[in-house]
């Protein structure tokens, strides 16, 4: 062995020994990790709180959001800059970028944004589980984590599931604890996991409303998983959510003097608060044409709320109506967003010609005003 | 001697000019304002210019961003706040979101940065292009604030204090902006912050670069969506987002951090998480598979799609380069010419520099 190998041998020996050497209080003690120590550590470890949720203060003040040009805040871009790059013979790559999205930002409205495949909806994208593998240390095995949903009602059934695999990628059984943190500093319930079916894939579930006797709060909730393989641990997080409004089933839609569509959802409002709303058109055919999203304040009671899409983005998809109001969603806009579940009302709008709405980018239509 | 440096480069740049009689339209100056990373304290607008040429690392010392990111007539501004963990501030905090907004606004109006720089001549002026150019915690800033500057988003022009809502002009911030370009950004937080929450307190290399405790700060660090920027966020962006994300490890035995972060990353981040993919941001992108997982027929869990354009995480944000620089070289520039990765779909632009000349190169 020449000396650069036994030195190199050396180093990789000695590194991890001087690594943990140098940590002082990490001891070999430390390394592995309980759950109860764990939930200690987490406890122990937040000094400075904020409320689990902090609201927007009541106002009148409307969000803009929908398609008025007259008072639409319009993003200024640097037209000098974008006139010089197209003005440029020898672009970079980066200024073809910069030209194709400046074009395709000033094309719609800034609240409208053309949906070309059914996987980049904003809305299926924002729902989707949000699935975590966490790898050991010496890669011999990886721990993964989901829960069924991210964004639970009080009263819903939450599911979470976890299995471990080896380095070949084969489920391996394991022993799992759990435990319910809220807002990443208080213990709530220590959970099971079960493997009923015998598949090495372990769920736990509980019903998102009481613990105790004593209600949820709304706010961030946190299941830390502790496998006994290889000090894997992880955690699922998801919102408990109060959402204070639903939508009624019903839809109405037309066209406005612009040659937009305007498609109205009912809104029943519990509590008088600023709402989020996204939604997805698509055609008859179940192809994306665009989505639109609103920010509004609404009063208790029954509302319409407006979601606005651009005429010429319709256009864009080169298919006459129908069209189908495929996906729809509001939350109530506190910090964290507490998201009401992703509905499918699946509603046909009126089987509207194309040649019926605006032609015109909205970038002219900013300008003729 | 930047100061001789730039004023050679300067002349050259004029000299060349006018031998060729370029008949191509006159570039302004272009202003990168800079928006630092987690920890900075203190009087935050002086250490924010540290932040971009101080070294964890003795191999970078000597190094600074904006030696490689400054041409002849390029000029920036600092932005300071309070990213530190005494200050606990999450990424939509006034304190924070608020405070980068207001700063970005003055440096556009040319009111400067307030701080003298070692570089004569290179405070912004309100006729200059506009870039903004974040790094770690910087990227999760500036993702909530352009994505909350466009009318209908959630948190349109609204951030936080202690508990209640006020109103910051995001949209003028971003109004004007030419891009985002976003070095090492937490877009979708890090794993060290998951294990900082998490109470697994052998990461103890992690914790010396972000702190040893959950704070409201690191808290929103996360990897889980329930924490992430994109979550709270509408359904576009007031700027372009251009990301430069880095998959070296530390040097050294801090290299080690490496081994507790799963898939690629830089040392402190998780690629995933820089690089504006759908999906977990700490997952491995190598092993993406564009499809659901299968057991006896049935698919479960969620799919995971390749970290190209057409599939990405978050609105109008772009891969524009995938940089073999651990998290303290993005900063500091202190790897001259590392390889790189291409990306499907992603913008190919500038000739092998790091992170801070790639801009530079892919602009100019």
């Amino acid at each position: 062995m020449s000396r650069k190998k036994i030195a190199l041998v050396l180093v990789l020996v000695l590194a991890p020994v001087l690594y943990f050497s140098l940590l002082g209080s990490n001891d070999a003690s430390d390394t592995f990790m309980t759950a109860d120590r764990a939930v200690v550590a987490v406890n122990a470890q937040t000094s400075l709180m904020p409320p689990a949720t902090i609201s927007l203060p009541a106002s009148g003040k409307q969000v803009p959001g929908l398609i008025d040009t007259n008072s639409q805040v319009v993003l200024a871009e640097s037209t000098n800059t974008i006139e010089r790059i197209r003005a440029i013979q020898e672009k970079t790559e980066m200024h073809r970028a910069m030209l194709k999205d400046y074009d395709q930002f000033k094309r719609y409205p800034e609240n409208n944004q053309r949906i070309h495949q059914a996987e980049q909806d904003p809305l299926i994208k924002g729902y989707a589980i949000d699935e975590r593998t966490t790898v050991s240390e010496d890669k011999t095995a990886s721990l993964t984590v989901w829960s069924d949903k991210k964004y639970y009602l009080r009263g819903d059934l939450v599911t979470v599931q976890a299995y471990i695999t080896n380095d070949k990628g084969t489920r391996i059984p394991s022993n799992y604890v759990a435990q319910l943190i809220f807002d990443e500093s208080q213990s709530i319930q220590q959970l099971e996991f079960q493997d009923k079916d015998g598949d090495s894939i372990y769920e736990l579930s509980f019903i998102a409303d009481q613990f105790d006797e004593k209600d949820l709060l709304a706010g961030i909730y946190k299941v830390l998983i502790v496998s006994d393989i290889s000090e894997l641990i992880d955690s699922v997080a998801f919102v408990l959510a109060d959402p204070e409004a639903t939508f009624t089933g019903n839809y109405r839609d037309s066209i406005t003097s612009e040659g937009n569509l305007l498609v109205e959802a009912e809104v029943n409002v519990t509590s008088k608060d600023r709402f989020y709303f996204q939604a997805s058109l698509y055609t008859e055919l179940g192809d994306p044409v665009g989505g639109t999203q609103l920010s509004q304040n609404l009063d208790e009671g029954k509302n319409w709320v407006p979601l606005d899409f651009f005429g010429l983005m319709i256009h864009d998809s080169k298919v006459a109506g129908p069209y189908v109001l495929k996906n729809i969603s509001l939350a109530r806009v506190t910090m964290p967003m507490q998201r009401a579940p992703l509905i499918n009302p699946n509603y046909f709008t009126e089987p509207y010609e194309l040649s019926r709405f605006s032609q015109k980018k909205f970038d002219d239509v900013v300008a003729l005003k | 001697m930047m100061n001789n440096k730039k004023s050679l480069l300067a002349l050259g740049a004029i000299s060349f000019g006018l031998l060729i009689g370029s008949g191509q339209t006159m570039a302004a100056d272009n202003c990168y304002i800079m928006v630092h990373g987690h920890g900075v304290q203190g009087d935050i607008r002086s250490e924010g210019r540290k932040n971009w040429r101080d070294a964890e690392f003795s191999q970078y010392n000597g190094s600074d961003f904006m030696d490689d990111l400054l041409g002849a007539s390029d000029n920036y501004g600092i932005v300071g706040y309070n990213s530190t963990d005494e200050g606990g501030y999450p990424y939509w905090r006034d304190e924070t979101a608020g405070e980068i907004t207001r700063q970005i606004i003055s440096i556009k109006a040319g009111n400067g940065d307030g701080l003298t720089h070692d570089e004569a001549g290179t405070q912004c002026s309100s006729s200059d292009d506009f870039w903004v150019v974040s790094h770690s915690q910087g990227g999760a800033e500036m993702m909530w604030i352009a994505g909350n500057a466009v009318s209908g988003a959630p948190y349109y022009n609204t951030a936080f204090g202690a508990s209640s809502a006020v109103t910051v002009d995001y949209a003028s911030a971003m109004s004007g902006v030419n891009g985002i370009l976003s070095v090492g950004g937490a877009i979708t937080g890090t794993e060290g912050a998951d294990r900082v929450c998490n109470g697994s307190w052998t990461d103890a290399i992690i914790a010396t670069f972000m702190g040893r405790d959950c704070n409201d700060s690191v808290k929103w660090l996360q990897t889980n969506d329930s924490y992430a920027a994109k979550s709270y966020i509408g359904s576009n962006l007031g700027a372009p987002f251009y990301v430069l994300g880095g998959y070296k490890g530390f040097p050294g035995l801090a290299g080690i951090t490496s081994g507790l972060l799963t898939g690629e990353d830089d040392g402190f981040l998780n690629l995933a998480s820089q690089m504006s993919c759908s999906g977990s941001g700490k997952r491995s992108i190598e092993s993406d598979l564009n499809s659901y997982k299968s057991f006896l027929g049935i698919n479960y869990g969620s799919p995971t799609y390749r970290c190209n354009n057409a599939n990405k995480g978050t609105p109008r944000t772009y891969n524009l380069a995938s940089i073999y620089t651990d998290h303290d070289a993005e900063r500091n520039a202190g790897i001259s010419s590392p390889s790189s990765t291409s990306i499907e779909d992603g913008i190919t632009c500038g000739s092998g520099g790091n992170m801070a000349k790639r801009i530079n190169d892919c602009i100019n």
